[in-house]
């Protein structure tokens, strides 16, 4: 059988990775984005949010409305520095909030 | 092999051949097609591998969302293929990893970005789904000037892949195909389009919301940015599939049911032979119904709940083609290296444990239906306020009931504020569309009250069905404010319907109270109608379809269908009509008895085709003769007339054309 459990496919983070961090006392989904990178694929944690919060929620018994569901920054799927290049400096402008990612 | 020749419903217009290579390799697709079904007809189910473990991936969503499927594309790395066009000449490469420009990526690539847009418009709507196409019908209606973003090639949402009849109210779009209703909405669009009230924008994606600026950042086909300043937001960005934690949950040929559909029903190509189905709610259920129609097995349709949680109809539908539905089992595994070879399924108690021992599949695709998550990413960005509801889907928008979020200015609508059916989608969408009109004062406050209670109490009616029960209990924690109109709820229960009872186990006194009644049927040539549809669940076209008025008017649109039989002349006009393939005919006056069935499998069976005849759960009770084939409605449900023992009237349900050997 094939053996990993992915709860993130995008960075490849598999529920033993996620459930030990939870173990280590990582519980919030800011933390464990930054320690893991879940939810910081190409898909922005689409796919992966939810099952994080409820691996948290189980192991902490809080439940999931509860939680903090970490910051969403713009844009939300990746996008070509070609395609930023192209832009109007004016407009370049809205991207600097994003400096500090 | 991959390719679906044949379709009982379906007629695939396909654009012109064009060459192309994948990894040098020459292949040949239909241009504009997205890419990732082009490979998949060709047989490459490995799209590229992942970055850290080096493992082989396809796609998943099919819609744009997951980014599951990037490669290479002359050139331009981390391409969505599912939604990228094929033409003349591509070179689609393997992506390894991140993607990242070669050194010799040759500057044209570069080039090739157009120049961005600037677009400033009244209401931009974000999405063309069901939702998002009535809030553009709405607001353009009432005089907004609209711009309508979509990922897709094609719009129309989830609408373009649905093969089956519609539920809901004749008023509405009840007994239609969804394919067929899509293409109703795109149709009324075209005046506004041609008046310039309407700019639609097609394989866009709206990525982010700049709120200092006030903008919202689009790109078009990976390659051109668009800058949309708008008066008034409508988010309609419809839903993604759910993943669930299993081993190999990453491997090519674990697939969303969406992304099913897309392959098969929008461009005729085939995810696999063989299916296991996870999640047995309606979306599980009717995509295992068209499998079954596209020519694919289904091998089971799994469910971790103790009961089925679509409508029953859906179920017995697939049920008497022979398909199993095991409850309280789910899939623990993927078998495969490469791409999916199998699967391990087994029990579950209540609690969730895994009981009993493991089972093996043999399948090539693993469907996942096991829910869906609203798509909410620019609500969050905007920072509306947000709420966790299980019962909605996860993460939805606060709301009131004009449908505007917390920040002013946006609004919601369709799967994306909850997950539902197209047929509310569409109401939730019209309530936007008149509710952003109100809000750029395009109508009078009066006005908009008024036909914003119409909408909702056609929106409460029909969630008032048995099955709605949780998102009723959801919307109570996401809507906010004050409710001019009530939202009514029902604890009604059907009476011969309990949970436990699925076509398999059609108890004794269910079957008993749909026998026609006997003295009656023997004398009444051309027969009379049968009726299995023992859920409230809100459907009324097998009343409306009769031309006899046999079948009585409804109440209410949840209200199971109750039969005057002195009235019925055995016409099979409501076999034909009913979304559910509910509604069957037996004439009683000969021999033999003839049952009229409803069919919209492949082949179609000819006058003299000899037939298996099944019974709920799909098991062969006799063979016979077909007799007459109708197609009373020319929407491609046939009603076919076998002949059989008297005694298996109440039994056969189903048939099934014995090909020659
Ligand atoms: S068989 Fe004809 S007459 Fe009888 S209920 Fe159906 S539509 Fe009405
Ligand atoms: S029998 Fe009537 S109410 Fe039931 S599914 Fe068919 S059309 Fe709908
Ligand atoms: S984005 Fe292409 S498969 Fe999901």
């Amino acid at each position: 059988m094939n053996d990993k459990i992915f709860v993130c496919r995008c960075e490849e983070i598999t529920i033993e990775e996620l459930r030990m961090c939870i173990k280590m006392g990582f519980t919030s989904f800011n933390e464990l984005r930054k320690i893991l990178r879940v939810g910081m694929g190409p898909c922005q944690g689409r796919g992966c949010r939810e099952l994080v919060l409820k691996e948290i929620s189980k192991a902490t018994g809080v439940p999931v409305h509860f939680l903090s569901v970490g910051t969403f920054r713009p844009p939300s799927k990746p996008i070509s520095f070609g395609q930023i290049a192209k832009m109007n400096v004016c407009d370049v402008r809205i991207f600097e909030s994003q400096k500090n990612v | 092999m991959h390719v679906i020749n044949d379709h009982p419903i379906l007629k695939f217009e396909r654009g012109r051949k064009v060459q192309f290579y994948h990894d040098g390799k020459l292949m040949e697709w239909y241009e504009n097609d997205p890419i990732a079904v082009a490979l998949q007809a060709n047989g490459v189910k490995i799209l590229s591998y992942s970055k850290r473990f080096h493992r082989p991936r396809g796609f998943f969503c099919a819609i744009g969302k997951c980014s599951s499927c990037f490669m290479r594309v002359d050139g331009l790395p981390n391409v969505r293929t599912c939604i990228t066009p094929l033409r003349e000449g591509m070179r689609i490469e393997t992506q390894h990893g991140i993607g990242e420009f070669l050194e010799d990526t040759p500057s044209d690539v570069i080039d090739q970005l157009g120049q961005p847009l600037i677009v400033e418009t009244e209401v931009l709507v974000i999405g063309a789904g069901p939702a998002g196409l009535s809030t553009c019908l709405e607001a353009a209606d009432l005089g907004c000037q609209v711009t309508l973003v979509d990922e897709s090639l094609e719009l129309g949402g989830q609408l373009i892949k649905q093969t089956h009849k519609f539920f809901g109210s004749s008023e509405d779009f009840a007994g239609i195909r969804g394919v067929k209703i899509a293409e109703i909405l795109r149709e009324k669009l075209i005046p506004y389009t041609v008046s310039g009230k309407l700019t639609i924008f097609s394989n866009t994606s709206a990525i982010g919301y700049y709120a200092k600026e006030d903008v919202v950042l689009c790109t078009q086909g990976e390659k051109r940015i668009i800058l949309i300043k708008p008066k008034a937001v409508v988010v309609s960005s419809g839903a993604m599939e759910k993943l669930i934690p299993f081993s190999g949950n990453d491997l090519p040929g674990v697939y969303g049911a969406g992304a099913v559909q897309t392959l098969m029903n929008v461009y005729g190509v085939l995810p696999g032979k063989k299916v296991l189905m996870v999640g047995a709610g309606n979306i599980g259920l009717i995509v295992s119904y068209q499998l079954l129609q596209a020519g694919v097995k289904v091998a089971a349709i799994v469910e971790l709940a103790p009961r089925v949680g679509g409508y029953w109809v859906h179920a017995s539908k697939v049920q008497r083609l022979g398909v199993p539905i095991l409850l309280q089992h789910t899939v623990k595994g993927a078998v495969g290296e490469k791409q999916v070879e199998g699967a391990w399924i087994q029990q579950v108690d209540e609690e969730g444990r895994f009981v009993g021992a493991e089972k093996f599949v043999d399948c090539d695709t693993i469907c996942l239906a096991v829910g869906l998550t609203p798509t909410v990413d620019l609500l969050w960005q905007a920072g509306c306020e947000m709420v966790y509801v299980a019962d909605l889907g996860g993460y939805v928008p606060k709301r009131d009931w004009t449908l505007r979020t917390s920040n002013p200015k946006f609004w919601i609508a369709g799967d994306a504020s909850a997950i539902g059916e197209a047929t509310t989608a569409m109401l939730e969408g019209r309530i936007a569309g008149l509710s952003v009109s109100k809000a750029l004062g395009k109508v009078s406050e009066s006005f908009f009250k008024n036909k914003c209670e119409e909408y909702w109490t056609r929106l409460n009616e029909l969630r008032m069905a048995e099955t709605c029960e949780r998102l009723r209990k959801g919307l109570q924690f996401a809507l906010s404010g004050n409710f001019p109109i009530t939202v009514q709820s029902s604890e009604e229960k059907s009476q011969i319907f309990n949970e436990e009872t699925y076509a398999d186990a059609f108890d004794k006194r269910t079957v008993q109270s749909i026998i026609p009644p006997m003295d009656l049927w023997k004398k009444r040539k051309g027969g009379l109608v049968i009726i299995e549809c023992p859920q409230r669940i809100p459907c009324d076209p097998c009343h409306v379809s009769c031309p006899t008025g046999a079948i009585l008017p409804f109440q209410n649109i949840n209200d199971l269908p109750s039969v005057d039989y002195s009235k019925c002349t055995g016409c099979a006009m409501c076999v034909a009509a009913c979304p559910g393939l509910a509604c069957f005919v037996a004439d009683m006056t000969g021999e033999q008895a003839i049952l009229k069935l409803p069919y919209e499998m492949s082949p179609i069976p000819k006058e003299g085709n000899v037939v298996a005849c099944l019974d709920r759960s799909g098991r062969e009770l006799a063979r016979s003769k077909v007799r007459k084939v109708q197609e009373p409605r020319r929407d491609r449900t046939f009603v076919v007339h076998v002949q059989v023992p008297k005694e298996l009237v109440m039994l056969v349900r189903a048939l099934k054309v014995i090909e020659d050997e």
